[in-house]
């Protein structure tokens, strides 16, 4: 990032942060309702140093890693393949365009209803979640792979294995990442959203129960925490984005 | 010559959709066996028999209603508000610098987390799910017209100011047309984002809509009522996403974007 630009972004952090504080302060919102920033991102840090936030962070956190994992090493063989065999293509197309636009989160009911209201439903949900944008994406990209690359490997003699991952795959990469980052913004929703529905722990039940309990400001709190989290992860993975395709 | 033509139709379908109807059958025969408890995975024919029930007897259009008019107010202000947005972005500098790193920054942020905060304001009743689909799906909006109206050609608005075409028209018959594709793709995305959102805060908070029948019949253990709203929600959410598609095909037939799907 050049750094003018970087000065527009920390620039407009302190603008809409300021506006925020005017506001609280200006009493035209009653102070539960809108409490002001300073005190708010306070009552951030604290949550996080002194209370019992960090079980809950720990409890989201290890869903969406478990659940996002799982997803990725599936859904990318799974991509592949249906882009190097037909028959496959043939039995999950229809399959995948029928459930692509179905929002997943409605399977929260029925999964819970299968597995329980504990972790085992919420994993499953995400990993459903992000099945569908990675398979599609990973099929893009392996089905982008130019026919005249893996025919050249294979004169010159490489096995079918060496081609699927000397070429296959990091050529599909750049499509791959594009799908995850799909992936990860649903993962967010869902992991918050199953948490909101079915509340015994984690970052959605603990913003859920603090609303019921009318304590505002951890409502507000906890909202800083978690735009916090989703700008870190999208960082970071446009970091090792940066990394692993640097030769594209 | 009519029936033979009828016949190859829904021969081409089976052999096209083979892997559904397998999915199908297979669920019906596990389901009907008795090796899993029906109230753990009704038959499918249970669940369209229903599906008929509800339309027809019960409030499922009621719910649909309710679910839609969420979704679709928020989805369309999103775009009334979004198109133009990105599009001023693109064209303005000032504009940009003022908008830009508000939307970067907030972009990858779960949007559902300000459903507490927009249910402290605005009340758990149509307002706030509006509010919420409108923020979550006016980013993806927002981002894919300001990305693609950057990629506008120069030379062509330039070319357009040399033959001495007014701003507004150049808006209008350069930039809004050369921008359309990415519009139609971030509008896909504020669909499908907005499909999710709208059911999930009727599950978390609500008391009518797709989300909150799935939550009430699934406590009661009426786990066909449930699979009843996922289809009712597949149906839409498929029949969305394939006018959207279609409706792009004509639109941009001109352009070559427009030739694949």
């Amino acid at each position: 990032m050049r750094k003018e630009i970087r000065v527009f972004y920390v620039f407009s952090i302190v603008i809409l942060s300021g506006l925020w504080e005017g506001l609280a302060r200006s009493g035209i919102f009653p102070s539960e309702v809108l409490p002001p920033f300073v005190t708010t991102l306070c009552g951030s840090i604290q949550l996080i140093v002194a209370d019992e936030l960090p079980k809950h962070l720990l409890a989201s956190g290890y869903r969406w890693a478990i659940g996002f994992s799982i997803s990725l090493v599936l859904s990318v063989p799974v991509g592949i393949w249906m882009a190097r065999s037909k028959r496959v293509y043939h039995f999950l197309d229809p399959l995948l365009t029928l459930t692509y636009p179905v929002p997943k989160a409605a399977m929260i009911p029925i999964l819970m209803l299968w597995m329980g209201a504990g972790d085992l439903s919420k994993v499953t949900v995400i990993i459903i979640g992000c099945f569908i944008p990675l398979v599609i994406s990973a099929y893009h990209g392996a089905q982008g792979v130019e026919t005249s690359l893996i025919w050249s490997a294979r004169a010159m003699g490489m096995g079918e294995k060496k081609i699927l991952f000397r070429i296959i795959l990091p050529a599909s990469l750049p499509t791959v990442f594009s799908g995850i980052r799909m992936a990860l913004a649903i993962s967010l929703i869902v992991v918050l959203g199953s948490e909101m529905i079915a509340r015994q722990s984690g970052l959605g039940y603990y913003l859920f129960n603090s609303l019921e309990m009318g304590l505002y400001q951890t409502t507000y709190s906890v909202l800083i925490i978690i735009s916090g989290i989703g700008f870190l992860l999208d960082r970071i993975l446009s970091l090792v984005m940066k990394n692993v395709l640097d030769w594209v | 010559m009519k029936t033979v033509r009828a016949f190859s139709a829904v021969r081409r379908i089976l052999l096209q959709y083979y892997s559904v109807f397998l999915v199908a059958s297979l669920w019906e025969i596990v389901g009907r066996s008795g090796a899993i408890h029906p109230v753990l995975l009704p038959p499918v024919s249970k669940v369209a028999v229903r599906f008929f029930e509800l339309l027809f007897f019960d409030q499922l259009l009621y719910h649909t209603g309710q679910s839609m008019f969420r979704m679709w107010t928020g989805l369309g202000l999103a775009t009334l508000v979004g198109v133009p947005l990105g599009i001023m972005m693109a064209r303005f500098a000032s504009v940009r610098s003022l908008l830009e790193p508000p939307l970067t920054l907030g972009f990858p942020i779960p949007k559902v987390g300000v459903y507490p905060v927009l249910i402290i304001f605005f009340g758990v009743l149509h307002t706030s799910k509006i509010m919420l689909i409108f923020i979550e799906s006016a980013f993806p909006i927002v981002m894919a017209t300001f990305h693609g109206a950057l990629l506008v050609e120069q030379r062509l608005i330039w070319s357009a100011e040399s033959m001495g075409t007014e701003e507004r028209e150049i808006l209008w018959k350069v930039i809004f047309p050369l921008t359309l594709p990415h519009i139609f793709m971030g509008f896909r995305i504020g669909l499908i984002v907005s499909l999710i959102v709208v059911f999930l805060s009727e599950m978390i908070a609500s008391a009518e809509g797709l989300g909150h029948l799935m939550m009430s019949s699934s406590r009661g253990f009426r786990s066909a009522d449930t699979f009843v709203a996922i289809a009712m929600i597949s149906i839409l959410g498929l029949l969305f996403d394939r006018s959207l598609l279609s409706l792009r095909r004509k639109m941009l037939k001109w352009h070559p974007e427009g030739e694949h799907h």
